[in-house]
C-alpha cells in the first residue's frame, strides 16, 4: 500500500522534470508546447488515478515500442539537411518522446525497480532540457526555467526519502505475506518509539540544503579544462534583429528591433588599494570598432589599415588617479561576421574572420601600458592573447576564442579623464604614407548617388544657416585657428540638430519612406526617426559634406550598477553608435589634394612630402536622449534589482560559467588571499567601504525584509503545525470521520480528552433537544460502536451494514440540514 | 500475570554486535549514473549538467555519512520478553523491545529477528534518544528446554536507502520452553485409573465450584471471570442483577505422578547418532535419483521406508521419551485445573531423582513444568530410588493412585515406593499404553497457566483463576 505523500512527490519529481524539459523545448521547438501540456495532463490524470486503471506489462511494452516507432517516422519525416543538421535536431525532438515514455512507464503496475526507472526517466529528461538550455540561453534568460531546476531537485530529495521508507515497509509486507503462506508469525507493529510521521518537506528541505551545498563544493572543486560544448550546439538559424553589438551598421534593413537584455560584459573597476569603484553609469562608453567607409546604406571599418600586433604583458604598477579595469566579456554574444555583400554573403567587416573586437573604456590612452591584458577562460586559448592594436581608431582585437566563451581582460584606466572624454589625445596624419592618406581620404568620402548627395548637402545648409553659420564660406581663406573654431561650430550645430530638435524622434522601428533613396538621407529628409546608428550614420555624412573627416564608433554607452556585487553590467541594450570628428589644430597645414595618376604613364607624379596634419578628434552623440543606461540609485526597487541582478550574477558567472580561469584566478585566488595579509586588508577596506555605504534606508529596507522573513518563517510554522493537527484528525475511518464532519457543521466537536463515545453520548442529548433532530439522535452511538468494532475489534463491516451506516448518516445530514 | 519468569537468561552471555556498512546496488548504480554525468558535464562544459552530477554525487556522500554514523546502532539494546508460558508447539506473543540508550536519533530502522523459530520483521520509522520502541512478535518453537534466542538485525539507509547500515545484535539471552501439552480426555483417563485400581474417593470435601456441570448448589451474584454461560436469567430479570448458578464439585482426588525418562543410550549420542543416518540416508536418495532415470513412486516409497526403518533405533526412543515427558506435563496441566486437585510429582532422572508436589496454584504447577521441560534421558537400567525415598521419609507422598510413566518396555521395580500400599498403574509409552486417553499431536488445549488467555476447548466452560 503506497502512502499518498509517496505518490504525491514521486509525481511531483516527474511532472517538475517533465516542466523542465517543457520549458527548454518551448525555446527551441515552440510547436512543442501544447504536447508537454498535454503530458503535463495526463501526468496530473494518472496522480489521481491511482493505478486503479492500469495496463498489463506486456501491453505497455508494447505502447512503448509503438512510441518509439512513431518518435521515429515522426523524426524521419521532419528531420532534413546535412548530417550536422539532422543531428541538431535530434536532441530538441527527444524531448517528446522521453515525455511520451514516461506516461506509458505510468501505466503499468510498478515494482520499486519501476519506480527507480521512473527517476532515471525524469533525470534524463532534466538533464536534455539542460542541454537543450544551454543551447537556448533559456538557463540565463528565462528564471523559470532554474526554478523549475531547483523545484526538481527538491521534489527529487523528498521523492527519494519517501521511496526509501516505502521499500522499508513494502519490505516488511512482502515478508508478511511470504510467512503468511506459513501460517505462522506477522510483522511486528511498533506501538511507541515517537510515532512514524512520514518525511516532511522541512525536513526534505534541509537534505535539499545540504546537498546543495556539498554538491555546489564539488561543483566548484573539480578540475574544469574542458571543450566548450556550447559553440558545437549553437544551432543555426535565423538571426532576429535585437538590439546589441555589431561591427558595422547596415541601414538598408527595416524590420524593427528587439531590446535584448543579455549581458554582454562585466565590468568590475578596482583602485589600487583593491576597492570597488563605481563609474558614471550613464555617460561611460566602451569603445568597440571605428566604421570609416559609407557604401550603399552601410556603414564598415576600414580594410586595410595600421594596426600591430602586441604580446601579452605583466600587469604594470598603477599610477595616481589610474585605477584597473578588469573586463568579463561573454564573446558569445559579440557578432563578428557582418552581412554586408549585395548578393548576401558574408562579409566580415574586421581584417580577418577568425578576430574579434573587444571593448575599452574611453578615452582610451594610447599608451603601451594602458592596453589591455588578456586571458581567456580556456587555457589553450593562449595563444589568442596576441592583441591587434589599430593605433590610429583605438580599437583592438585579438584572434576569436575556439574553446573559451569569456574573455577576461584588463585595462589601466586613467579616472581623472573619465570626465573628459569629448576629446581625444593629440593625433596626427602623415599624408605622404599611403594607408595614412587612404584613411584620411576615407574619412571624407561621400560615396551617394547624385541626387542623393545634393539634397543631403543642402539639408547640411540648412541646419548650419539655422544655427547662423555661414555654410558658403570657404575654409582655406581661413586662419588656423579661425578654421577650428569654425569646424567646431558646424560639428556642434549639426549634433544640436539632430539630438535637440524636435523634428527627430528615437525609434528602433526602422522606418523607411522611400526605398529608392539612400537610407541615411531617406532619415534626414523624410522619417526623421531611427535608432543610434541612423543618427551616427546622418552626422557623419554631414559633416563630411562640410569636408570634415568623421567616422562612426559603434559599442557601448551606460552601464548598469549593482551594489550588491559592486560591478557594472553592460546589456546588448546598451550597444550604442556615435561620432568623431577631426578637428585640426590651429597650426596644422592645409590638406593638400591628393595626388592623381597620371592617365598616360599611370605614376603618380613626385612632389615634396606634405606635413602632417595635426588634430585630435571631437567626440559627439547625435542620438536625442544620450545614452540608454540607468544610474544605480539605492531605491527599494533599486535595490530589488540589484539583488536579482547579483544572484543572476553569481548564477551565471559561478555556475553556468563556471570555468578553469575562473577555478584557478577567482576561487582559488580568494582562498589563498584568506592567508595573505595584504588580501585581507582589502577585504578588510571593502567591508569598510560597504559599511560606509549602507545608507539608513539600506539599514530600514534591510530590517524589514528581515521581519518579513520572520514573519512568513513563522507563519509557515503554524501552518504547518495546522495541516499536521488535521492530518491528525483525518485518519479516524470513514463512517466516524463523516460524522465527525457532519456534527462539526453545526459547531459539534469532540472536546480533546473526550472518548468517541462520550462524544456520541453528548450529540446524542444534543439531538434529542430539536424534534426535528430527534429522530436521528441514536445515530452518533451506532457510527461510534462500529467505529469501535473495526478500529479495536479488527471487525470488518459487511456491504450491509455499510449501506446501513451509510443511509443513517444521510438522514442524519439531511436533519441537520433541515433543522 | 506472572512476570516474563521463563525469559531471563540461563546464564549470563557475552553480548556480540556485529556491524557491517556498504553502499546498496541501487547506490552504486546512482554513483555511476552521477559519475557518467559529472564527467559529460565536465568534458563539454555543460555546467548544468555537472551541477545536478554533483548534487547527485552529494546526495550519496550525505546517505553514507549518515549511514556511517549509524554504527551507534550497535548500542541499542534489543529485549525479548514473553508474559506467557511457553510450550513447544505452541504459538506465542513476544514482546520485543528496541531500547537506545544513545543521544542520537535512528530512523527508518528495519528489525529483523534471525530466529527459525520466532521470526521477525518490523519497521521503526524513528528511534528516539533514551526511548524504547516496543512491539509484539509471534513465535512457536517445536523443542522443549532452553531456546536460545536468534541474533537481531536492525538495519537502515537512512535517508535515501543508497547505503546500508546492518547490525546483528545476539544478547545470548534464553527462553525456558515448556513440554509440549497433548490432549488429554480426562474422563477416559479416569475411566482408565478405575480399570486400574480401587479408586478411593472416601473422606474427600466437597468444593462449590461455580460452572462445574455437576451437582446444582445454588445462586449467587455475578462476578468477574464467571462464565456467562451459568447466568440464571429468569431470576437476574427478576432481581435486576446478574446471578449466576454454583454448582458442586465431585471430590478432587490426589495423583502421584513418577517419571521415568529412560533412554537406551545418553540423549545427545542418539540425537547425534540419527542426525548421521539421516544425513546418510539423504545422500542415498540424492544418489539415487541422480544416478538414473526417476523411480517409479511405489519404488520410491519403498526404498524411503527402507531407509526410515534405519532411523527408527534412534529416533523411537527419543520420541517415547517426548511423548513420556508430554504426558506427563499434560498429565499436571490437566490434573492441576481441576479444583482441589493435587498433584505429586516424582522424577526418576538420572542422579538426582526427586519428589516436587504441587499445591494446586499456577506457581505449583509451573515448577513441575519446568521440571519437565529439562529433563534428558537417562541410560541406566537400574534406577536409583535413594534420593526419592529419602523425600519420601522426610514427607511421605499424599494418598491416591500412583502412575508411572515410562519409556521402558517394562515399568521399574519401584520398590520401596510402590510397597506402601498404594495402587500404581503403569503407563508404557513405548507399548501404546497412553492411546486411549491421550493425543500426543496438537491439542485443543490452549491458554495460559495463570488463566488470562483465552478459554480452553470449545463448549467447556472456563475455570475461572483460581487454576
Amino acid at each position: 500500500m503506497q502512502h499518498s505523500l509517496f505518490r504525491f512527490s514521486t509525481f511531483l519529481c516527474l511532472v517538475l522534470s517533465t516542466a523542465c524539459l517543457g520549458i527548454a523545448e518551448a525555446a527551441e521547438m515552440p510547436s512543442t508546447v501544447p504536447f508537454f501540456l498535454l503530458i503535463g495532463i495526463l501526468l496530473v490524470a494518472e496522480y489521481f488515478n491511482n493505478e486503479r486503471w492500469l495496463l498489463p506489462i506486456w501491453a505497455s511494452n508494447l505502447l512503448a515500442l509503438a512510441i518509439i516507432a512513431g518518435w521515429a517516422v515522426w523524426f524521419a519525416l521532419g528531420a532534413g539537411g546535412s548530417e550536422e543538421e539532422v543531428l541538431a535536431q535530434l536532441l530538441p525532438r527527444a524531448g517528446p518522446l522521453l515525455g511520451t515514455l514516461l506516461v506509458a512507464k505510468l501505466l503499468r503496475p510498478k515494482a520499486a525497480n519501476d519506480y527507480w526507472m521512473l527517476h532515471l526517466l525524469g533525470l534524463v529528461q532534466v538533464v536534455l532540457a539542460s542541454v537543450l538550455a544551454l543551447q537556448s540561453r533559456v538557463d540565463r534568460r528565462d528564471p523559470l526555467f532554474v526554478l523549475v531546476l531547483a523545484a526538481y531537485v527538491f521534489a527529487l530529495v523528498w521523492s527519494l526519502m519517501h521511496f526509501a521508507r516505502q521499500r522499508e515497509e513494502d519490505g516488511v509486507a512482502a515478508w508478511s505475506r511470504t510467512r503468511a503462506k506459513d501460517g505462522i508469525a506477522s510483522p511486528v507493529v511498533w506501538r511507541e518509539g515517537g510515532g512514524g510521521r512520514r518525511p516532511e518537506i522541512l525536513s526534505a528541505l534541509r537534505w535539499f540544503v545540504f546537498a546543495g551545498v556539498l554538491g555546489l563544493l564539488i561543483f566548484f572543486a573539480v578540475p574544469r579544462p574542458g571543450m566548450d560544448l556550447s559553440a558545437t550546439l549553437m544551432l543555426a538559424g535565423s538571426p532576429r534583429a535585437q538590439t546589441g553589438f555589431s561591427p558595422g551598421l547596415d541601414l538598408n534593413e527595416t524590420t524593427p528591433i528587439e531590446v535584448s537584455e543579455e549581458e554582454v560584459m562585466r565590468v568590475e573597476v578596482t583602485d589600487a588599494d583593491g576597492r570597488r569603484l563605481m563609474l558614471d553609469c550613464d555617460g561611460q562608453r566602451w569603445r568597440g570598432v571605428t566604421c570609416s567607409v559609407y557604401q550603399r546604406g552601410r556603414w564598415g571599418p576600414i580594410r586595410a589599415g595600421e594596426s600591430q600586433n602586441l604580446q601579452s604583458r605583466v600587469e604594470p604598477e598603477l599610477r595616481g588617479g589610474e585605477v584597473f579595469v578588469t573586463f568579463f566579456l561573454d564573446v558569445s554574444r559579440i557578432q563578428t561576421a557582418w552581412y554586408a555583400g549585395e548578393d548576401e554573403r558574408p562579409w566580415n567587416l574586421l581584417e580577418r574572420t577568425t578576430t574579434q573586437p573587444i571593448f575599452l573604456a574611453e578615452p582610451v590612452i594610447a599608451q603601451e601600458r594602458t592596453l589591455p591584458i588578456i586571458s581567456f577562460e580556456n587555457p589553450r586559448d593562449r595563444f589568442s592573447s596576441i592583441l591587434t592594436y589599430r593605433p590610429r581608431e583605438w580599437t583592438i582585437s585579438v584572434p576569436t576564442a575556439r574553446r573559451s566563451r569569456r574573455l577576461a581582460y584588463t585595462q589601466v584606466f586613467d579616472l581623472s579623464q573619465a570626465g573628459h572624454g569629448e576629446w581625444s589625445q593629440p593625433t596626427s596624419f602623415p599624408l605622404h604614407q599611403p594607408v595614412s592618406r587612404d584613411y584620411w581620404d576615407s574619412l571624407l568620402a561621400l560615396p551617394l548617388p547624385a541626387e542623393d548627395l545634393r539634397a543631403l548637402t543642402n539639408t547640411t545648409r540648412e541646419i548650419l544657416r539655422a544655427a547662423n553659420i555661414d555654410p558658403n564660406v570657404d575654409d582655406s581663406r581661413l586662419s588656423g585657428q579661425e578654421r577650428r573654431e569654425r569646424r567646431i561650430a558646424i560639428a556642434r550645430a549639426l549634433t544640436n540638430r539632430l539630438n535637440q530638435s524636435a523634428d527627430f524622434d528615437y525609434t528602433l522601428e526602422r522606418p523607411r519612406h522611400d526605398m529608392a533613396r539612400d537610407p541615411t538621407v531617406d532619415f534626414l529628409l523624410n522619417t526623421k526617426a531611427g535608432h543610434c546608428g541612423m543618427y551616427a550614420s546622418a552626422l557623419a555624412l554631414m559633416l563630411r559634406t562640410q569636408k570634415i573627416p568623421s567616422r562612426v564608433v559603434i559599442g557601448f554607452r551606460g552601464a548598469r550598477w549593482y551594489s550588491v556585487g559592486e560591478y557594472h553590467s553592460v546589456c546588448q541594450y546598451h550597444a550604442h553608435a556615435w561620432v568623431e570628428a577631426f578637428i585640426e589644430d590651429a597650426d596644422s597645414p592645409p590638406i593638400p589634394p591628393r595626388l592623381v595618376p597620371n592617365t598616360v604613364t599611370g605614376k603618380v607624379p613626385q612632389s615634396d612630402a606634405p606635413k602632417p596634419v595635426t588634430g585630435r578628434w571631437l567626440t559627439l552623440d547625435p542620438t536625442p536622449g544620450g545614452g540608454t543606461a540607468a544610474v544605480a540609485g539605492f531605491s527599494a526597487v533599486e535595490l530589488w534589482r540589484d539583488f536579482v541582478g547579483f544572484i543572476r550574477y553569481l548564477w551565471e558567472f559561478f555556475i553556468l560559467e563556471y570555468s578553469g580561469d575562473v577555478q584557478q584566478n577567482r576561487i582559488l585566488a580568494q582562498i589563498r588571499a584568506l592567508f595573505d595579509p595584504r588580501e585581507l586588508a582589502a577585504l578588510w577596506n571593502s567591508l569598510t567601504l560597504l559599511v560606509e555605504r549602507a545608507t539608513w534606508i539600506r539599514i530600514v529596507i534591510g530590517g524589514l525584509v528581515l521581519a518579513v522573513i520572520l514573519a512568513l518563517g513563522k507563519l509557515a510554522r503554524r501552518l504547518v503545525k495546522g495541516w499536521r493537527t488535521r492530518s491528525r484528525q483525518n485518519v479516524v475511518p470513514g463512517f466516524f470521520g463523516e460524522l465527525l464532519r457532519i456534527l462539526g457543521r453545526v459547531g459539534l466537536r469532540p472536546e480533546p480528552a473526550e472518548t468517541p463515545a462520550e462524544f456520541a453520548e453528548k450529540a446524542a442529548t444534543w439531538l434529542g433537544r430539536s424534534p426535528g433532530t430527534a429522530s436521528v439522535r441514536d445515530v452518533p452511538s451506532l457510527v461510534v460502536q462500529d467505529y469501535y468494532a473495526v478500529r479495536y475489534g479488527q471487525k470488518e463491516l459487511s456491504p450491509e451494514e455499510s449501506a446501513q451506516l451509510r443511509e443513517r448518516l444521510g438522514q442524519l445530514r439531511s436533519a441537520l440540514a433541515n433543522r | 500475570m506472572r512476570p516474563q519468569a521463563n525469559a531471563a537468561p540461563r546464564s549470563a552471555s557475552a553480548r556480540r554486535t556485529t556491524s557491517r556498512f556498504r553502499p546498496t546496488a541501487e547506490g552504486l548504480i546512482w554513483l555511476l549514473v552521477a559519475g557518467l554525468l559529472l564527467y559529460q558535464g565536465w568534458l563539454r562544459t555543460i555546467n548544468l549538467i555537472a551541477l545536478l552530477a554533483s548534487i547527485l554525487i552529494a546526495l550519496w556522500i550525505l546517505n553514507g555519512a549518515v549511514v556511517w554514523s549509524y554504527r551507534r546502532l550497535r548500542q541499542v539494546i534489543v529485549h525479548r520478553q514473553v508474559h506467557e508460558e511457553v510450550f513447544a508447539g505452541r504459538p506465542f506473543i513476544y514482546e520485543l523491545q528496541i531500547e537506545n540508550p544513545t543521544r542520537h536519533t535512528f530512523r527508518n530502522v528495519a528489525v529483523a529477528c534471525h530466529d527459525p523459530d520466532a521470526p521477525a520483521v518490523g519497521f521503526v520509522p524513528i528511534l528516539r534518544p533514551r526511548s524504547t520502541a516496543t512491539a509484539f512478535g509471534e513465535g512457536c518453537i517445536s523443542r522443549r528446554g532452553y531456546h536460545r534466542w536468534g541474533p537481531m538485525e536492525l538495519s537502515s539507509g537512512f535517508p535515501f536507502g543508497l547505503f546500508r547500515r546492518r547490525v546483528q545484535i545476539d544478547d545470548g539471552s534464553e527462553v525456558l520452553v515448556l513440554p509440549r501439552l497433548g490432549h488429554l480426555d480426562l474422563q477416559r483417563f479416569r475411566r482408565f485409573l478405575l480399570g486400574r485400581t480401587e479408586y478411593d474417593t472416601r473422606n474427600q470435601p466437597m468444593i462449590r465450584q461455580p460452572g462445574s456441570q455437576t451437582e446444582f448448589h445454588g445462586l449467587r451474584e455475578f462476578r468477574s471471570g464467571d462464565s456467562p454461560r451459568w447466568i440464571h436469567w429468569r431470576t437476574t430479570a427478576r432481581v435486576g442483577e446478574l446471578m449466576i448458578r454454583e454448582f458442586e464439585e465431585p471430590p478432587a482426588s490426589q495423583l502421584v505422578l513418577v517419571v521415568d525418562p529412560w533412554l537406551p543410550e545418553r540423549a545427545d549420542v542418539l540425537r547425534k547418532n540419527l542426525e548421521t543416518v539421516m544425513a546418510s540416508n539423504r545422500r542415498t536418495i540424492r544418489q539415487l535419483l541422480a544416478s538414473g532415470p526417476p523411480p517409479s513412486p511405489e519404488k520410491r516409497k519403498a526404498k524411503e521406508a527402507s531407509l526410515a526403518r534405519k532411523e527408527l533405533p534412534y529416533r523411537l526412543p527419543l520420541e517415547y521419551l517426548e511423548t513420556a515427558v508430554s504426558l506427563a506435563a499434560t498429565l499436571c496441566w490437566e490434573w492441576n485445573r481441576l479444583a482441589g486437585a493435587r498433584i505429586t510429582l516424582v522424577l526418576l532422572d538420572g542422579q538426582d531423582p526427586r519428589v516436587l508436589k504441587s499445591d494446586g496454584t499456577s506457581q505449583g504447577l509451573l515448577q513441575l513444568l519446568e521440571r519437565l521441560a529439562v529433563i534428558e534421558g537417562r541410560p541406566d537400567d537400574s534406577p536409583s530410588f535413594q534420593g526419592v525415598e529419602a523425600s519420601v521419609r522426610a514427607e511421605p507422598l499424599p494418598s491416591g493412585p500412583m502412575v508411572v510413566v515410562t519409556t521402558r518396555p517394562e515399568p521399574p521395580a519401584l520398590g520401596e515406593l510402590a510397597t506402601s500400599g498404594r495402587h500404581v498403574v503403569p503407563i508404557r509409552v513405548s507399548e501404546g499404553d497412553h492411546a486411549e486417553f491421550f493425543d500426543f499431536g496438537h491439542g485443543p488445549i490452549a491458554g495460559s497457566v495463570n488463566g488470562t488467555a483465552a478459554a480452553t476447548a470449545p463448549g467447556s466452560p472456563r475455570r475461572g483463576a483460581s487454576v
